[in-house]
């Protein structure tokens, strides 16, 4: 039998992953120029800026060691800052999204266009949009944060998570409507469904509430709930985050019971519905669910994400890269219900968890992009903005990226010409090439994947966080803690939250203990070289008493991870 | 003689670090004395087949677990045998990493490579001549794993057990893979080619002997 077809279509299955390299190609730079920056200083922006009415309103947030405090900023589309204001009594990690709610009345009253801001200290705000003047306020209970979780808006109601429970405010004058408890919450965002408000908590509860306050719960019992609950025609879509992984929970509203459980991966982002559509994302993948009758995954592509999606031009949707490298994920679905995914390079690059914000007009589309470092970058499309802008991108030519993709269809195209000639030897040679090839393109991510595998099989699942130093403050229990032993002198940093990484909550450590660090970009990862300019014989961490085996920009983290460096002779 | 227990094994001292180097070089040199005469083909063969080789290690170095050392250890261990295999493992171990970096490691590299050439010493990759490509590429295979699990024997030290070992066994696993991947590219690129290079030319003294005996001719 001649095997020699056989042999060629699996040659050919081979080259998809050459495809796939030369699709990452995207559309975006010819669409979109920059148009502007603002520099908010030492702060994140952590969640998405908010376009409406020609004005952009920009949220920082900031670390408790940092200069420069949070705040609510307001531009107009040119770039010019309108007006911007604080919160000194913030806790600092303000990352509830913006909400604006155009003006109507209802059985409480009438009420203008507002801006809706949920505060860190628990304070809720309805700001006049075009000078940010405050209509009204209200005060919600704080335990440690406040407010972190999206708002949603209901006929005359402002319904807004708190750290304990929901509020529901009269938009006209802020007064309280109806308050219940529930779990404690952290970007515990609220979504109204079918008269009831459905908000999850961080012992993996789901709870929904009633307009009058009643209240009915669901023990998920699969981790953290982080995110406003979805409803697909389905059920509802809610996402937990457990120690080994992510899992999706379709949960029938009327009986609040579970009707299916699909797994997915490690810190799952906020996931976002379009129809029966819901685009998620986590550590692994970029996930496509299918939730028309039952929920099933339709399609990933590997990524990692941790933060929101946002819904952009063309009905597709882009996310940040939880790394220095990659940049934005841009998400199309194609016809044939697939997921195409290409990447983007705006300039606020690395380890954002804020989703863009978009804006179309008449006159032309806007992306505004936060960056980690405190810079919104604001993009518009070419239709309108046509000039080139200094150093354009596009003409620039990747020479490694198009030598390597030259020789792997050298090589493949040479394994399947003499396979045609019945050369097997000549045959073999170009294949292993090609292996070669590929094993190097592919083996920081695999040996990455692999070392998470590792670490799991090797731990026993616990939701134990390690010992608890009776040093610390009681006040830190429940939140993420780091600790040094710096020459034989240990000091720790606590009641940290939303750090996604090792690194990134090192690095806020090191900045309130006053500490400095020193690090150098590798191949694997940023690797801590010295604190203090200790160096040592090299610095190890560990996270709730194990010692991963990634770098810490890779090591994901949870709300109560508790991070310990010590140098590598003291192992 | 230690200065300090290191991520990798012993931090050397520049004394432990000569008398480390002055070990290597005895053990190259012992193994290579032979009561049989080398030519000066033999030594000039020996001494470019080490400088090369290291040369081609230290430009690959950024490739990750890209070990061209493996499979040339492989065929110099079949062509030249045990001992000169073993040898020219030692002495590329050594120079390479007079540029790459000298260490504690450098020990267990040269014991790895040397195991090589004694693997391809026995495995009779070179048949009469004849290069013997599926059984150099299934011994390419072995042997990237083998000087793997020997080169992470360094990192053992007081305070590592024998869990953490595996765990650091495992977790090297994709970089085994890609090291075997890639000695079966050197095997079938370059297998035949450097084999025949190192293929034994008789010496005058033994064409001689054929002949005489040949003709039944008493030396």
């Amino acid at each position: 039998m001649d095997r020699r077809p056989l042999l060629l279509v699996a040659l050919v299955v081979l080259m998809l992953p050459s495809f796939e390299a030369t699709a990452q190609q995207s559309a975006f730079d010819d669409e979109f120029n920059l148009g502007w920056e603002h520099n908010f200083g030492d702060v994140y922006i952590t969640t998405a800026p908010l376009f409406h009415d020609d004005a952009m309103f920009v949220r920082t947030s900031a670390s408790w060691g940092g200069n420069d405090g949070p705040s609510v900023s307001s531009f107009n589309l040119e770039g010019d800052l309108l007006w911007s204001f604080g919160n000194p009594n913030s806790t600092r990690h303000d990352m509830a999204p913006l909400m604006v709610v155009d003006a109507g009345n209802g059985a409480c009253g009438s009420w203008p266009n507002m801006l809706i801001i949920g505060w860190s200290d628990g304070l809720i705000e309805a700001r006049e949009p075009a000078d940010g003047s405050v209509l009204w306020t209200h005060q919600s209970k704080a335990i440690t944060w406040g407010i972190s979780g999206s708002m949603e808006h209901e006929n005359d109601r402002i319904v807004v998570p708190t750290r304990s429970g929901v509020v529901a405010l009269c938009a006209s004058n802020g007064a309280v409507e109806m308050e219940a408890s529930t779990g404690l919450g952290w970007r515990n965002g609220v979504s109204v469904v079918e008269g009831e408000y459905l908000l999850g908590d961080e012992d993996g509860v789901l709870w929904a509430v009633s307009h009058s306050g009643e209240v009915r719960s669901l023990d998920l019992q699969n981790g953290k709930i982080r995110h406003a609950p979805l409803l697909t025609p389905s059920g509802l879509f809610v996402q937990s985050q457990g120690a080994n992984g992510g899992t999706v929970s379709i949960v029938n509203t009327t009986t609040l019971t579970v009707s299916a459980r699909l797994p997915i991966g490690p810190s799952p982002a906020i996931p976002i519905a379009v129809g029966s559509t819901v685009v998620s994302a986590d550590s692994e993948a970029i996930r496509l669910f299918d939730c028309a009758i039952e929920c099933y995954q339709t399609d990933r592509a590997p990524f990692r994400s941790n933060g929101e999606i946002g819904a952009v031009h063309h009905g597709q949707f882009m996310l940040p890269y939880n790394d220095e490298t990659i940049g934005w994920g841009l998400i199309r679905i194609a016809s044939n219900g697939s997921l195409v995914l290409t990447t983007v390079n705006t300039g606020a690059d690395g380890y954002g968890t804020s989703s863009p914000g978009y804006y179309g007009t008449s006159e032309g589309e806007y992306l505004a992009f936060g960056s980690d470092d405190g810079v919104v970058f604001v993009f518009t499309s070419a239709s309108k903005d046509a000039q080139p802008i200094a150093g354009d991108e596009r003409l620039e030519f990747d020479w490694m990226a198009q030598g390597i993709v030259f020789l792997l269809f050298l090589s493949l195209g040479g394994a399947a010409i003499q396979l045609l000639r019945k050369n097997h030897a000549s045959m073999v040679k170009f294949f292993s090439l090609y292996a070669v090839l590929i094993g190097l393109l592919i083996v920081d991510g695999v040996a990455l994947q692999w070392a998470e595998m590792v670490e799991d099989l090797s731990t026993p699942p616990s939701d134990d966080d390690g010992p608890w130093d009776p040093a610390w403050d009681e006040s830190w229990r429940g939140t993420q803690i780091v600790s040094f032993t710096i020459d034989g002198e240990v000091r720790s940093a606590g009641g940290f939250e939303g750090y996604d990484t090792a690194l990134e909550l090192t690095l806020a450590a090191c900045e309130q203990l006053g500490i400095e660090i020193t690090s150098e970009p590798t191949g694997l990862g940023e690797y801590v070289v010295a604190f203090d300019g200790e160096e040592g014989e090299g610095w190890e961490y560990s996270v709730d008493g194990r010692e991963p085996g990634v770098s810490s920009e890779s090591k994901p983290l949870d709300a109560s991870s508790r991070v310990h460096w010590y140098p590598a002779e003291a192992r | 003689m230690f200065q300090a227990l290191g991520t990798h094994g012993p931090e050397l001292s520049p004394t432990m670090g000569l008398v480390l180097d002055l070990i290597l070089l005895s053990t190259a040199f012992l193994l290579l004395s032979a009561p049989k005469r080398r030519s000066i083909h033999d030594v000039m063969l020996m001494a470019t087949l080490v400088l090369s080789v290291s040369l081609l290690r230290v430009v690959m170095q950024p490739l990750p677990n890209i070990q061209p050392v493996t499979v040339a250890c492989l065929l110099v261990g079949a062509q030249l045998g045990a001992r000169r295999g073993a040898a020219f493992a030692v002495m590329v171990a050594m120079l390479s990493n007079f540029i790459m970096g000298d260490g504690w490691w450098t020990i267990f590299q040269a014991i790895g490579w040397a195991s090589v050439a004694v693997v391809g010493a026995n495995a009779t990759l070179v048949l009469d001549g004849v290069y013997n490509l599926r059984r150099t590429c299934i011994a390419a295979i072995g042997t990237a794993f083998m000087f793997d699990f020997i080169v992470s024997l360094s990192i053992i030290d007081g305070t590592f057990g024998v869990v953490d070992f595996m765990l650091y066994l495992l977790n090297g696993i994709p970089f085994d893979v890609l090291h075997a991947v890639g000695n079966i590219a050197f095997a079938v690129w370059f297998g035949a080619w450097f084999a025949s290079i190192l293929e034994e030319q008789p010496t005058r003294e033994t064409l001689d002997t054929t002949v005489m005996e040949g003709y039944g001719i008493d030396a």
